[in-house]
């Protein structure tokens, strides 16, 4: 019996030291024991999903690590997977363990995450001013800006290569039936039309999104902000479900390719450069790092037109862009902000975007000359029908997962496009009743 | 001689109050948000009775996941089963190098399913694919097909990787079951003239068969548990032909829909407390009284 | 008869051998792409690198963030799966020993923990009341508790199938029953101690879950979430993401194969006579 207690004295005894430990290192989170050369700072945490920092780069490392040089702060980056990450994002913020400083979508994408509740108002940052204007409307939330943006917005089209056209005689299609003949003659000459990343949910919800401005261009009101308040459903869009029958032709009748279900993202560059396949659907700088990786395709004088599918020949920026957001009760807000105007430096904005030439095009900062690509000047010359902007960004609850997973079953043959419709708005209605009580 | 004092209480004290504190409380708890309409966008907490358990069983759209989680843990259980079993009787011969083929088919098992995932991803791609090619090459390309694209076969495309990976977690679980047959029994049937196929179901079986119990409630949880293996592999696709339901549950979680997403989780765990009791109990009636 | 026996030994052995080629070809993948060019690399094939990178492994080893989740991912992994063994042996013991009514709830109520979900919330606010959050105890404990039903599990089995004349002895000598327990029946146990030792060694090692949610500084994260970041930073660079994927586990292997001798013993005694 002696040994018994003895043992559970141990017990507690360890428990409580435990304890005790993990008050002071949870006190501690500022200290910077680590390295030693550094001067005294706080250690500011920051949250991001893996494909939105330090891609095919180690600038968000660099940047981070300068301004550790320079203060003596420290940024704890806190990176994880992407399917984690939004619901890693939820958990912290439910349970009060809070980052000082996460990525989210901007516009209404950021809806899910409370701003009112947990975005510090940036509004008075001195980098506000010199934003782009897209980027100043998109950072906003009820009037007052929330993010803080280096990012760049652009349209998906499809890129091709001028050169293949010409050599077949072919001209960019303007609708459905003109696609389908360049389509009939690459193919009788053995290359692919599209190559079409399809094992990608999120690549078939951008493929099916283009239609949105044509579609609020032919709507009688405000169709983005009817859909926002659900007075209006996707099914009852005729243009979306022309665009969806459309895509699903052009699948079955292998203009997008054999297998293209398999094709993974990553696997573009390859494939592209190969010179098997004609077009891709992608965003404006995709050109740029396929000829870095590249060199010798001449990627850089491709060009680039509207999705052609039920009569579309819009240009259809995106809305959407990763943003940072403080966190509003955050104790080290200050330095957040501190940081936040440390990565708003003219200097530390060029090594950004140098590092990151998928967002070249269109830069947030009006002060970081764009380098507009050929894809995205002649997506917009060959985009008669006006601009508007993408329905992935501007929608209420739309999910890129959800819409994916619905196109994907549509090409196989379980649903029909206006069942895909349906299919989103009852996803949606879930999150709307959810709302109302 | 007075049990209690050997055999003192205080040696499960510490063991349960970690587990129960830190795993089981907060998992039970979780359940109670499940009779909730708790998400990402409300304030305000309110009860819905099973209003959440209703909408999954009058959607249409959560038959395939289950279908489909429960098609993966008959089909993973029994082929792992299998497989190991058959490993496990040869490799219990004298076959020259078997401890580097123990080694060998247990591996893969170190893997995490992140990377056996993206690896098996290039495998079953229908054009650059090893499998294809192979196929190819041994001149029977019309058996080349894509494996995780085609509905009619993704499932089966994700059996085989957790077969591929966990075979050797079963084979290791059959040879330490077959380390205690008797010898001197399969002796004695030799004697009387047996088969090899007689000796395996007089002798071995009846002495393995915890092994086939323990291996079988294993297998029917984690395949009923899956998620990662699927997720890397296929994210559910091709369009839902291989979502299971702990990817419908990480969905609706990322959504935000937290009280249908632990009703799912819920229904899930009263299914495998089911199965597990039943298999545990069919177990205790096997090993004797250990339960 | 004996000739007859070797001929299909042999052939078994073949056989074996040519299975064994099923489960080693994708690994073969990986390390042979781990030391191709990126373009060679760009599809991943078993066709032999032309010429051997082995700065693919220089570069994913630059990082020196990369030492510190190692020892991360050894102290976490090591203290984890050292305390759920200790805590199930002495558990399961009584458990097993001493069989009332009682003892066989608790034995039940440890096996819910093989099916029960683990809910994120929950658990944060928990670790929060204890003022566990985003500590390396926490995150031991944790994971401790992950493990403790399946090691109690294969622990129960084992020592049901010890005799007990042992404990009387040992008591008789006058031992109390910790030191009588760690000093007489857990040297008995070795084999399903390696067993439990090896299993959740890996299990920790692998996993991304507790970091992730629970422990809110990177620095206390360990290998498997470098990987992550690896697979952004090298997307589509085949050869970097394969170096990174064998970096971290090669460690894990190593442990594995001092370990797999006694894997087999282990699970003899434990989970089958259970």
């Amino acid at each position: 019996m002696k040994a018994n207690k003895a043992f559970c004295a141990v017990l507690s005894i360890l428990t409580a030291a435990g304890i005790l430990s993990s008050c002071g290192t949870s006190n501690g989170d500022g200290d910077t024991s680590q390295g030693g050369n550094n001067k005294k700072g706080v250690t500011l945490s920051y949250a991001a999903s893996r494909t939105w920092v330090n891609r095919n780069s180690t600038v968000d490392d660099e940047l981070n690590q300068k301004f550790t040089d320079e203060t003596g702060n420290q940024i704890d980056f806190q990176i994880s997977p992407d399917d984690q990450y939004a619901n890693v994002l939820q958990t912290k913020l439910s349970t009060g363990e809070v980052p000082d400083i996460f990525m989210t979508g901007s516009g209404v994408g950021a809806q899910i995450y409370k701003p009112d509740k947990y975005f510090a108002d940036l509004s008075d940052q001195e980098w506000v001013n010199r934003y782009a204007d897209y980027a100043k409307k998109i950072t906003q939330i009820d009037g007052k800006t929330v993010g803080f943006m280096t990012w760049c917005v652009d349209g998906y089209a499809i890129l091709y290569n001028p050169e293949t056209y010409a050599k077949y005689n072919l001209s960019v299609p303007t609708n459905y039936a003109e696609f389908e003949q360049v389509c009939k003659t690459l193919m009788d000459n053995g290359i692919t039309p599209v190559y079409e990343t399809g094992k990608e949910l999120w690549h078939w919800a951008a493929f099916f999104g283009q239609v949105g401005p044509l579609a609020c261009k032919n709507y009688d009101g405000d169709l983005y902000a009817d859909l926002n308040s659900n007075k209006v459903k996707f099914a009852d869009i005729p243009e979306l479900e022309e665009y969806l029958a459309d895509m699903k032709k052009a699948y079955d009748a292998g203009y997008l390719g054999e297998n293209s279900l398999s094709n993974t993202w990553d696997s573009a560059y390859e494939a592209m450069a190969s010179g098997k396949y004609a077009g891709i659907l992608v965003y404006e700088s995709w050109q740029t790092e396929l000829a870095e990786k590249y060199p010798d395709c001449g990627a850089e004088n491709w060009e680039m037109y509207p999705v052609p599918f039920a009569g579309n020949n819009m240009y259809s920026p995106s809305a959407s862009a990763i943003m940072r957001v403080a966190y509003k009760d955050s104790e080290r807000l200050d330095v957040v902000k501190e940081f936040f105007d440390f990565l708003a430096e003219p200097e530390n904005l060029q090594l950004y975007y140098d590092n990151n030439p998928a967002l070249q095009p269109n830069p947030s900062f009006s002060d970081i000359a764009a380098r507009p690509t050929k894809g995205g000047e002649t997506f917009v010359a060959n985009a008669a029908g006006g601009a508007g902007e993408d329905i992935n960004s501007s929608i209420l609850y739309w999910n890129d997962q959800l819409a994916g997973s619905g196109i994907q079953e549509m090409l196989m043959g379980t649903k029909t496009p206006i069942e895909v419709l349906q299919a989103l708005d009852a996803d949606r209605q879930k999150m709307f009743d959810a709302t109302e009580e | 001689m007075n049990y209690n004092k050997i055999y003192s209480k205080w040696f499960w004290v510490p063991a349960f109050a970690i587990f129960f504190i830190l795993f089981l409380l907060p998992s039970i708890l979780g359940v109670f948000f499940s009779f909730t309409n708790w998400n990402s966008m409300s304030e305000s907490l309110k009860w819905v009775g099973l209003e959440n358990y209703k909408k999954i069983f009058e959607s249409g759209s959560s038959i395939r996941p289950f279908a489909n989680t429960i098609f993966f843990a008959v089909m993973t259980s029994v082929l792992k089963g299998g497989f190991g079993l058959l490993l496990a009787l040869a490799l219990n011969r004298r076959v020259y190098g078997r401890n580097a083929l123990r080694t060998l088919f247990f591996l893969p098992m170190v893997l995490s399913n992140v990377i056996v995932g993206l690896v098996f991803q290039q495998i079953y791609h229908p054009t650059t694919g090893v499998l294809n090619q192979f196929l190819n090459l041994l001149g029977m390309g019309s058996l080349a097909h894509g494996w995780i694209i085609e509905p009619g076969l993704v499932m089966w495309s994700c059996v085989a990787v957790e077969v591929w990976k966990a075979s050797g977690f079963n084979m290791v679980i059959f040879l330490a079951g077959l380390q205690s047959v008797p010898t001197d029994l399969y002796e004695a049937c030799d004697m009387d003239g047996g088969s090899a196929w007689q000796k395996f179901i007089k002798v071995t079986l009846p002495f393995i068969m915890p092994s086939v119990v323990i291996n079988m409630l294993l297998n029917v949880i984690s395949g009923l548990k899956v998620f990662d293996v699927i997720y890397t592999l296929t994210n559910g696709g091709p369009g839902k032909m291989s979502e299971v339901v702990e990817i419908v549950i990480l969905n609706e979680f990322a959504i935000g829909n937290y009280g249908y997403g632990t009703a799912y989780s819920t229904l899930m765990f009263v299914v495998l407390i089911i199965i597990s009791v039943s298999v545990i109990k069919r177990y205790a009636a096997i090993g004797g009284d250990s339960v | 008869m004996i000739r007859q026996k070797r001929i299909a030994n042999l052939l078994l052995t073949l056989l074996l051998w040519i299975l064994v080629l099923l489960i080693v070809v994708p690994m073969a993948m990986i390390v042979l792409n781990s030391v191709k060019s990126v373009n060679e690399s760009a599809v991943m094939s078993l066709e032999l690198p032309t010429s051997i990178h082995t700065e693919n492994f220089t570069q994913v080893l630059a990082d020196k963030k990369i030492f510190r989740s190692f020892f991360n991912s050894i102290f976490l992994s090591v203290a984890s799966a050292t305390l759920s063994m200790l805590l199930s042996a002495l558990a399961a013991f009584t458990l097993a020993r001493n069989r009332t009514k009682g003892n066989r709830i608790i034995y039940i109520v440890f096996l819910l923990g093989l099916v029960v979900p683990v809910n994120y919330i929950m658990t944060v606010r928990v670790l929060q009341t204890l003022q566990l959050i985003n500590t390396y105890l926490g995150a031991i404990l944790l994971y401790t508790a992950q493990f403790i039903p399946f090691t109690v599990f294969i622990y129960y089995g084992f020592i049901l199938d010890t005799p007990k004349t042992l404990d009387e002895a040992a008591l008789i000598d006058g031992c109390g029953s910790v030191r009588m327990f760690f000093k007489v029946i857990f040297p008995l146990l070795k084999p399903v101690t390696s067993t439990a030792m090896v299993l959740n060694l890996l299990n920790c090692w692998n996993d991304f879950i507790v970091p992730l949610y629970f422990l809110n500084s990177s620095q206390k994260w360990g290998m498997v979430m470098m990987m992550y970041n690896y697979f952004s930073k090298y997307v589509s660079s085949w050869n970097l993401v394969c170096a990174a994927m064998l970096v971290n586990v090669l460690p894990i292997v190593i442990i594995y194969i001092a370990g797999q001798k006694y894997l087999v013993s282990g699970m003899t005694a434990g989970a089958v006579k259970g």
